[in-house]
């Protein structure tokens, strides 16, 4: 009989187990909502929060001060005058993507915010961790570095040397929606272009669909200004989630439609090409 | 040799099993080890309750056993039904997209025009489908969810409980026949 209620109570643990494991939920993923919201990839419109955090000291006797930063013009920013940067051992700069991108500087007796302009390294890393369902965390430490010093005798010596060195980590769940690369190429070169959902064109802008050339005046590109791309490159590649965009092209007032449909499953959508007329 | 014990006891491991390894039909999104546990959960509690109970079978009348292995039966083809009929009804695909998409059993809360979900997921997309149900469908589609859940785990329970009650009433023939002998 013992044995019975114990080979029973085995076999419950461990579904229990694999019950427990699955049980866990998600946080609620703000990072998936403002991926919806990001038809051209460019992270200047993600960030909702930013905040500074800086370090004094360890343990139960350190000092920790964050401060929010979360600009109002999306211009420059300068830390407190109060604020002695050099007494803090540790800076973490936090960025929440939704609604704007900074970069932290320290520069001689300067710390300031300034736009974050995204280097060819940096974003394939971004898009790395928006694979992973990123949130970034811009991060300054100490890092123990090795170097030879040469001696006046000719002799080596190896010495170690704390570095301030900024890393980059990620946070949060992988989001659900899927991250395909696209691309737009169209002529002649030099129009704007607007990658706007096809829900957002209808529902959000009132628009027609499919749409219409009539319809498109200064105010409704000042509305869509929302969705236009930052790039210049011609073809445009950018990232783009499984739904149907309307890509608008505008070169000084000629207008030209296209419908764009990123699928995991037809790779030939995701390559289009528009010739303005 | 009473080979329904052991048929009760691999109905009641193998499909949870398969679950795990190979989804078996599930829907879309749903998650195979959940499901798996609560399968495996379930047919070991009915497993386990006639195995702590096995030596007082004798007294178990024969006719009702019989009547309660053809409900069991009957209820596990019935749960079966009624899972093919809520798979096709909560699952949409299409030809645009070629991605099957998990959707509640009804729509509520916000109007999504004309044509229902297979429409808006025709016309939008497998994300714009996917942000509609995370953000204004999360009540009808974690009731959907529960319902498929409760559904399919019924299937495997019926399914054990039949192979169980065999079992049982041939331990209690059995039990009748030496008493008999005996006397």
């Amino acid at each position: 009989m013992l044995t019975k209620i114990l080979l029973i109570f085995f076999v419950f643990a461990t579904c229990l187990k694999g019950l427990g494991q699955t049980l866990v939920l998600a946080p609620e993923d703000s990072v998936q909502i403002a991926l919806m919201k990001l038809p051209d990839s460019s992270f200047h419109k993600l960030v909702e929060k930013m905040y500074l955090q800086f370090f004094r000291g360890k343990g139960p006797g350190g000092q920790q001060i964050t401060i929010d930063i979360m600009p109002p013009n999306n211009k420059l920013i300068v830390l407190p005058e109060t604020l002695k940067v050099e007494n803090y051992n540790n800076i973490i700069f936090i960025v929440d993507f939704k609604g704007f991108l900074y970069e932290y500087f320290h520069s001689g007796n300067e710390e300031m915010l300034s736009d974050f302009n995204i280097s060819e390294n940096e974003k394939s890393l971004l898009q790395w961790l928006k694979t992973l369902g990123m949130g970034t965390v811009k991060k300054s430490q100490m890092v123990r570095e090795q170097r030879t010093i040469k001696n006046g005798d000719g002799t080596e010596q190896i010495q170690y040397v704390e570095v301030e060195k900024e890393v980059t980590a990620n946070y949060y769940d992988a989001p659900a929606y899927s991250i395909i690369s696209c691309s737009v190429s169209y002529e002649p070169s030099g129009a704007d272009v607007y990658v706007v959902p096809r829900r957002e064109w209808i529902e959000t802008f009132k628009l027609a669909d499919p749409p219409d050339e009539k319809e498109i005046n200064i105010n409704v590109l000042r509305k869509l200004s929302y969705f236009k791309i930052n790039k210049v490159e011609n073809p445009l590649r950018i990232e783009l989630n499984e739904k149907t965009y309307v890509v608008l092209f505008n070169l000084g007032g000629k207008l030209s439609f296209k419908y764009l449909l990123p699928s995991t499953a037809f790779k030939e959508r995701n390559i289009i090409s528009a010739k303005l007329k | 040799m009473n080979y329904f014990k052991w048929l009760s006891g691999l109905v009641a491991l193998i499909p949870g099993l398969i679950i795990l390894q190979k989804g078996l039909a599930l829907p879309p999104g749903f998650s195979p080890l959940l499901l798996a546990a609560l399968v495996e959960i379930s047919c070991c509690f009915v497993v386990a309750i006639a195995w702590l109970n096995e030596k007082s079978v004798g007294r178990l009348n024969l006719t009702k056993l019989n009547r309660s292995v053809l409900l069991t039966a009957l209820a596990f083809i019935v749960c079966l039904f009624c899972y093919l009929i809520l798979l096709s009804l909560t699952t949409i695909n299409s030809p645009s997209w070629g991605k099957l998409m998990s959707i509640p059993l009804w729509e509520s809360g916000m109007i999504i025009g004309e044509g229902g979900f297979q429409n808006y997921y025709n016309k939008y997309g497998v994300d714009e489908l996917t942000y509609l149900l995370q953000t204004k469908y999360k009540g009808p589609v974690l009731i959907t969810e529960v319902i498929v859940y409760i559904n399919f785990i019924l299937i495997f329970v019926f399914l054990t409980l039949t192979f169980t009650l065999l079992w049982l009433r041939h331990e209690a023939k059995e039990k009748k026949q030496n008493l008999v002998k005996k006397v």
